[in-house]
Order: structure tokens, then C-alpha cells, then sequence
């Protein structure tokens, strides 16, 4: 499993996100899976089976408000001199299909809400929708 | 635990953990795993950076186990809950002695905590306990990292998971402290 993280400056509403993401699954027939089935500590998860060897898995933690910029400094990063902080992490498979859909899912958030980044697990290159749209990211953030 | 206890039906390996979960995984040759990544190395400008290094963690394995009684046997395996019909976890990297989880990123906070748990169901003193235990042959439990960032291996959940037998190794040439 791979881990993107989209990071921010201000927090916004996780009840939000969270309907944004089961929106998000429903349209693209995936399946929602509980908190309390989820692979590791995520607040919800979505999934599809693939073939018998692949799934399509994206598991989603939000950051709580009270903890959004107290959570202990290393889980966020200073980007171009401000200090951006970890607000969803996605826990994912990284077949084409469950990146073409973490990809779709990053785009609307990101659209949303422009000013956040989106990065993975080694945290050292962010990168903006901006960017996205310009194709000046990875291979794997355009799939 | 047995050996005897998973099934295999010459493409997939089942076993039915104490939790009353039936799990399944595909079972491929040696040939096959070697295959599949050089397959990914071949293509690493386009990978996500975690599956390169997850590669490349199991390269340097299937260079280190020639000529040891070890074998490499799993490369990037998909564990599959029967029972739910959904993904129970999967596996960077096996071979017949150990399960090993390859980390390119694993310096924050966030990434220690879902460590401790991907790991609870490797370990075999969870045999019982852990709902989604996938560990039938009690391998031992080996994490690869390239880097802690500002912390060290006193970090009380790397502790506490060394402490229950992990074993933590600092960058892909240290894993021949394994053999």
C-alpha cells in the first residue's frame, strides 16, 4: 500500500470531505467501507475489486480540527516558506486503475480548494493543481 | 500453526486464520516474482516512488538469498479476505524466512502509527488476537527504511515493535545483515 498526503494551510470542514468522498465513491461505483473495516486507521475507506489479484483501495484519514495545526510537527512540511499541514492521508493501491481514481479524487478536491498540495510518503516534492493541470508532476499523478 | 494448514491449488494459496478468515494470495515462481520486478524497475520514471523502492528492496533480496536456504516468494502480493471478498493487506516483499515491508518514506508521525498497525497482523504473537492476521508461518517481521528524518529508533512505537521482535534496517545494502 502507498501513502499521498494532501496538505494545507487552514483547515476546512471534515464532515465535508467526508460526504465528498462517499459522493465521490457512489458516483464511481466503489464500494464504501466503514471506519470499522478499514485496512489501517483511515475514517473511511473505498474499494473495488479489480481481478483476483488487484483491488482498487483508497483509504482516507482526515485530520481533526483540534489537532489540525497542534499534531506533532513532523506531520506537516514547509512549502515556499509556509508551513503547510497534513490534512488527508490516503492510504492506497497503486495498480492504474486505483491511481486513475485517487487521481480523479485529488482533482476535485484540489479544485475546490486550490491552495492545497498534494504529495507522498517520502514528502519532499509537493505539488499543485496548477502543476497537475501543466502535466509538470510524476507520471503517476496524471493516470 | 502449520504449513499444513494453507492450501494451495497450484495459483492461489488459502488459509483460515484463528479469526474464522479465510485468506488468499497467489502463489508465483520464483522466475515469475523476478519478472514481475524488473518489470516495475523497467518502468520506474512512471511508478509511484514506493513501489520503486519496494522493487528494489526485493532485487537486492533475490540477489541475497542465492545460495542461502531462503527463497524469495512473495514480490508486491495482494492478500484477499474470502469471507468479505476484500483486500485483508498485501505484502512488499517475503521469502520463506521473512515478511518485509519496504519504507521510501518513513519520518512523521502519521506514517509510525500506521506502521504499528499494518504490522500488528504480521506479527505472531497476535496469531490470536489480530482480526486480520496473515502471517500462518510466523516469518520474521523485517522493515526497510531509507530514512527516520529527525527521529531515531527510540521512537516509542519503533521501540515497541522492535521489542516485540521487528527488525528495522537503515537502506536497501544493510538488508545482507539478514543473512
Amino acid at each position: 500500500m502507498r501513502s499521498t498526503i494532501i496538505v494545507s494551510l487552514e483547515y476546512r470542514d471534515k464532515e465535508e470531505v467526508l460526504k465528498k468522498i462517499i459522493e465521490f465513491g457512489n458516483r464511481n461505483k466503489l464500494k464504501i467501507v466503514p471506519k470499522e473495516d478499514v485496512l489501517s486507521l483511515g475514517d473511511i475507506g473505498l474499494s473495488k475489486k479489480i481481478n483476483d489479484n488487484e483491488f482498487n483501495y483508497l483509504e482516507f484519514s482526515i485530520t481533526e480540527k483540534d489537532e489540525f495545526k497542534t499534531q506533532h510537527i513532523s506531520n506537516s512540511s514547509v512549502v515556499n516558506g509556509k508551513r503547510y499541514y497534513f490534512y488527508v492521508w490516503i492510504d492506497h493501491t497503486s495498480n492504474n486503475q486505483a491511481l486513475h481514481s485517487l487521481n480523479e479524487f485529488l482533482n476535485e478536491i484540489l479544485t475546490d480548494n486550490p491552495d492545497m498540495l498534494v504529495t507522498d510518503e517520502a514528502t519532499k516534492n509537493f505539488y499543485s493543481l496548477k502543476q497537475i493541470k501543466n502535466k509538470q508532476v510524476p507520471e503517476w499523478l496524471l493516470i | 500453526m502449520s504449513e499444513k494448514q494453507i492450501v494451495f491449488d497450484g495459483q492461489t494459496f488459502n488459509w483460515t486464520n484463528s479469526n474464522n478468515i479465510t485468506l488468499k494470495w497467489s502463489g508465483l515462481s520464483k522466475e515469475a516474482i523476478i519478472k514481475n520486478i524488473d518489470n516495475v524497475l523497467s518502468k520506474a520514471e512512471t511508478k509511484v516512488a514506493g513501489d520503486v523502492y519496494e522493487a528494489k528492496v526485493a532485487k537486492k533480496i533475490a540477489e541475497l538469498v542465492e545460495n542461502q536456504a531462503d527463497e524469495i516468494t512473495y514480490f508486491a502480493n495482494t492478500v484477499e479476505n474470502k469471507n468479505t471478498q476484500s483486500q485483508n493487506g498485501d505484502i512488499d516483499c517475503a521469502t520463506k524466512r521473512y515478511i518485509i515491508e519496504a519504507k521510501s518514506g518513513l519520518h512523521n508521525e502519521k506514517a509510525f502509527k500506521g506502521l504499528k498497525e499494518q504490522l500488528e497482523k504480521y506479527l505472531p504473537e497476535n496469531s490470536k488476537s489480530a482480526k486480520k492476521f496473515m502471517n500462518p508461518l510466523g516469518k520474521k517481521v523485517v522493515v526497510v527504511y531509507e530514512d527516520l528524518g529527525t527521529f531515531t529508533l527510540n521512537h516509542p512505537i519503533l521501540k515497541e515493535l522492535e521489542e516485540k521482535g521487528v527488525i528495522f534496517i537503515k537502506g536497501i545494502d544493510n538488508l545482507k545483515k539478514l543473512y
